[in-house]
């Protein structure tokens, strides 16, 4: 086991480097001189001058991936050009708030879609597969921006039941102010014993939580019931049902064991879609998280902080990945024992 | 219809522990097994012999009421020491497997859930049929698996840490901790090695011996049927062509496919053969 | 080996019978991608108001609810929604299959080359390979999208400089163990060009999970599309694109629900639709897979 963790992890890095390059080309993607949009439209050419090598622009390429790189390592992620903040502090302000609402989401998904993927697959052909087939579908085929603006109409334009924006109730901060910690309202709240903003944050956090659910969900339901009908055919469990096990059990606590594997390898798949999904969302629902920033860098043409958000991302992915490569090493005790 | 070798033979069978009679099971339309008579006494052993998808492993299937779980309809008679199993409440039929009507499988370390412990499924089918707690309950585990030659530390292994021959003997050793009194046997030594498939047939010729088990033992391979059977049914196309006492099936085979198979066994087809 | 109750092997054309009147939802999905198609084709002649796709505007009726004239209502420049909608399906749905086409001519050789060839080719390929697939594909696709300038054509590009990893990783597999199977290697001591054995026996044999990966993808290609011309980084205005239109109801949402409402309705259509085809395109080529009880 240790050697396939060592190993593991020497390919991410690997990756890392790998992803670090391609953002950069990204960067220079830009149509223009990078040069002449930092320094204005109004700059003179040697002002431009000036800032192309002030930005080390007139450097050898090879060079620049090395600047680049040591400055991401030591923090440098850049300045936005909107916010005029250093991108790397933007982002680390905005993360705790939309690993918030993802983390909630792929909880909702997981517990609705742990237990309607195994019904699903134990009425398999019959009505109850059927409806959660069709819900299945619909939910990994929903477009979340449109979701989100639908469900916000409906619970709160006309049926006035859940808010429509921000975190929890502003005016909370007058009369409950809640210590920052984490930054995220519900686990702050949490543990100060905040529980008049707990409540606010909850009944905001519902809306955002359940349009990014939506793909996880879907894929959940489909995965569960996929896995439980296959391993539901092999020998190992013949030998169950022979042992005179219900078929309750069967399915819950035999064949179910099995689908934990393919659920843990989409884990992070689904984490990092349906972070890039916050982009579309975060915005409509007045979330500050690294979506809307990172929807705001898009629209205000903010090259730094688009490559700045991009990168945090991936870095995410590639690191949730290795997590969940060595969960499923671990959960197998095939691999776990050699 | 099927051969059967001698009325002599029929008129001094002893009462039939497992009987089964005008047994259909279909697939829609589709007939997989037909078998108008066929039983197994307590403590003998009988074999029945056919090619794949001649309707054997759907008969075994059939026993234990698992029919429905392949999508199969049953009619018919099964009795097991007179209680009709055909049509038997699902809780009922729960009761009795493992319990009274035990099956092993064509693939040993296959047969067990390799993300569990051998002995995690093991001890909780003991739960499940009696065993007051989890200490007895692997008690008796440990002492099945000596019985079988085994050591009680494999319940500790994993599926993928045991060897084929191994894995078939812990899941004959479930059948004896279970105290059944029937072994159904698909193709259990198929997927083994020549000298470990005399392992195990030597550990069930043992049991039946020491427990009085009855064993229905289902091959394609007749020359492993001809050493541990002492009755034979001949399957083909869902339908027992032939059956009776081993030695007469083999000797002198009446039905023409019958013939087939024996001649194909080459020292069977000799005439030295045993049981 | 274990006798199960399959029905008897049959050709595929009834196989294909039979399944499609066991699974309803396969059915549908089938039914319905084609009817999206044969909406695209025949815009012109389903769309009341064609010159509304376009760049028609009508200021003296903007914002009208839904009625008789205008089933979907007008938008903000007086344009009947319902026509764009129309048009709508000769935008995304045909981005995304410009998108998977390029995806597999840039992905396949390199899959093949890689997985055929092995050694070094193998390693530098995946290697790369790797690092693109270390991005969520979103993501990727939306930061290409969004420093180049917002058109069709960046948005075709950057989702296809995403998705072309997948089918590299893809057809790799195939091809490796294609390549290593006793019938390629007596190929090549007899002689024969690598290019002929690559094109007549490793390339058809690698296809197949392709073909079903690629129905797959289609919905999640439109999705993605359409998330990008949300954001405004794909077509722009006067092109019917159906995220493109969502984006541009936003700010009228709370009072004409319409505008909205129809063309995202749209996109869900369509995706379910080719999700659906997707599974059945599966079940159906993938002969393992036995169609649920």
């Amino acid at each position: 086991m240790t050697r396939y963790v060592l190993r593991r992890i020497a390919l991410a890095i690997l990756v890392v480097a790998g992803v670090v390059v391609l953002t950069f080309v990204i960067a220079r993607m830009v149509p223009g001189d990078p040069a002449a949009s930092w320094a204005g439209p109004h700059a003179s050419a040697e002002q431009i001058a000036r800032v192309r090598h002030q930005l080390g622009l007139d450097r050898p390429l090879p060079e620049q991936i090395v600047t680049y790189f040591t400055g991401l390592v030591r923090g440098n992620w850049g300045i936005s050009i909107h916010t005029r903040q250093p991108v790397l502090q933007d982002i680390t302000a905005r993360a705790p708030i939309s690993i918030e609402v993802v983390t909630a989401a792929i909880l909702l998904a997981f517990l609705f879609g742990v237990p309607l993927g195994l019904i699903s697959a134990r009425w398999a052909g019959k009505l109850p597969d059927g409806a959660i087939r069709v819900g299945a579908v619909l939910s990994v085929s929903m477009p979340a921006f449109w979701l989100a603006l639908i469900l916000q109409l409906v619970f709160f334009q006309r049926l006035h039941l859940l808010p429509v924006a921000g975190q929890y109730d502003p005016n909370l901060d007058y009369t409950s102010p809640l210590a920052q910690y984490t930054r995220m309202p519900v686990v702050d709240a949490l543990i100060t014993g905040n529980w008049v903003v707990l409540w606010s944050a909850l009944r905001h956090l519902v809306l955002p939580a359940v349009v990014i659910a939506s793909y996880p969900l879907g894929v959940f339901t489909r995965m569960v019931r996929a896995s439980v009908l296959d391993t539901v055919s092999e020998d190992h469990v013949r030998a169950v049902r022979a042992l005179g096990f219900s078929e309750r059990l069967v399915y819950s606590r035999f064949a179910l064991r099995s689908a934990w594997v393919p659920i843990v390898s989409v884990t992070a798949l689904v984490f990092a879609y349906s972070l890039a999904n916050t982009f579309l969302v975060e915005a409509i629902f007045d979330w500050p998280g690294l979506g809307s920033y990172a929807a705001d860098s898009i629209t205000s043409l903010d090259t730094p902080a688009i490559i700045g958000v991009t990168l945090f991302i991936a870095l995410v992915y590639v690191i949730a990945n290795v997590i969940v490569d060595l969960v499923q090493a671990y959960l197998d005790p095939r691999i776990r024992l050699t | 219809m099927s051969t059967t070798n001698s009325t002599a033979e029929k008129a001094h069978a002893p009462e039939p522990r497992l009987a089964i009679k005008d047994l259909r099971v279909a697939f829609g339309p589709l007939v997989v097994s037909q078998i108008s008579e066929l039983s197994l006494a307590p403590a003998e052993i009988v074999g029945l012999a056919g090619e794949s998808g001649s309707g054997k492993s759907m008969t075994a299937t059939a026993i234990l009421g698992l029919a429905g779980t392949v999508g199969t309809k049953v009619e018919g008679s099964i009795t097991l020491d007179g209680l009709e199993l055909v049509g038997l409440a699902e809780s009922k039929l729960r009761d009795l497997r493992g319990r009274r009507i035990a099956m092993i499988f064509q693939s040993p370390v296959g047969s067990f859930n390799p993300l569990f412990r051998v002995g995690d499924i093991f001890v909780r089918a003991l739960r499940l049929h009696g065993a007051r707690s989890n200490a007895e309950a692997k008690e008796r585990a440990s002492e099945a698996l000596r019985e079988v030659l085994l050591s009680p530390d494999l319940l500790e292994r994993y599926p993928h840490q045991l060897s084929g021959g191994q894995a078939q003997r812990v899941a004959i050793a479930q059948a004896l901790a279970l105290r059944s009194e029937i072994l159904l046997a698909d193709e259990p030594t198929s997927a083994l090695d020549v000298t470990v498939q005399a392992e195990i047939l030597d550990l069930l010729r043992r049991l039946r011996a020491e427990t009085g088990i009855s064993v229905l033992f289902i091959s394609h391979d007749l020359a492993v049927i001809a050493e541990l059977c002492d009755r034979i049914a001949v399957m083909k196309s869902g339908v027992i062509v032939e059956q009776g006492f081993a030695r007469t099936v083999l000797t002198d085979p009446q039905d023409p496919y019958t013939q087939e198979l024996v001649a194909a066994v080459p020292h069977v087809g000799g005439g030295t053969v045993t049981g | 080996m274990i006798e199960r109750p399959l029905p008897v092997p049959v050709a595929a054309r009834s196989r294909i019978a039979g399944y499609l009147r066991t699974n309803p939802l396969l059915v549908a999905g089938t039914v319905l991608s084609l009817l999206i198609v044969l909406v695209a084709v025949f815009a012109p002649l389903i769309a009341p108001y064609p010159g509304d796709a376009g760049s028609a505007t009508h200021p003296l009726h903007t914002l009208t609810p839904p009625s008789a004239q205008h089933w979907f209502g007008t938008d903000q420049l007086g344009r009947d929604v319902f026509s764009r909608v129309v048009y709508g399906a000769r935008v995304s749905p045909v981005i995304a299959i410009f998108v998977l086409l390029l995806a597999c001519v840039v992905g396949i050789p390199l899959g093949v080359s890689a997985g055929y060839f092995g050694g070094v080719i193998d390693d530098v390929i995946m290697r790369i390979t790797d690092v693109f697939l270390a991005f969520p594909a979103l993501l990727l696709a939306l930061a290409i999208a969004a420093v180049l300038p917002s058109s069709i054509t960046t948005v075709t590009f950057a989702i296809t400089v995403t998705w072309w990893p997948w089918y590299t990783r893809l057809v790799r597999g195939q091809a490796a163990s294609v390549a290593s199977r006793p019938f390629v290697e007596g190929a090549k001591a007899s002689g024969i060009s690598s290019a002929r054995i690559v094109f007549r026996h490793v390339l058809p044999n690698s296809i197949t999970p392709l073909i079903v990966q690629v129905s797959l993808d289609v919905s999640s290609v439109i999705l993605t599309v359409s998330a990008l011309s949300f954001l405004g980084l794909g077509a722009q205005d006067p092109t019917p694109d159906w995220g493109l239109m969502v984006n541009q109801g936003q700010q009228y949402f709370t009072t004409e629900w319409w505008l909205v409402t129809f063309p995202g309705l749209a996109i869900l259509v369509t995706a379910v639709a080719f999700n659906l085809l997707g599974d059945a395109l599966r079940d159906v080529l993938d002969p393992r897979r036995l169609p649920s009880r």
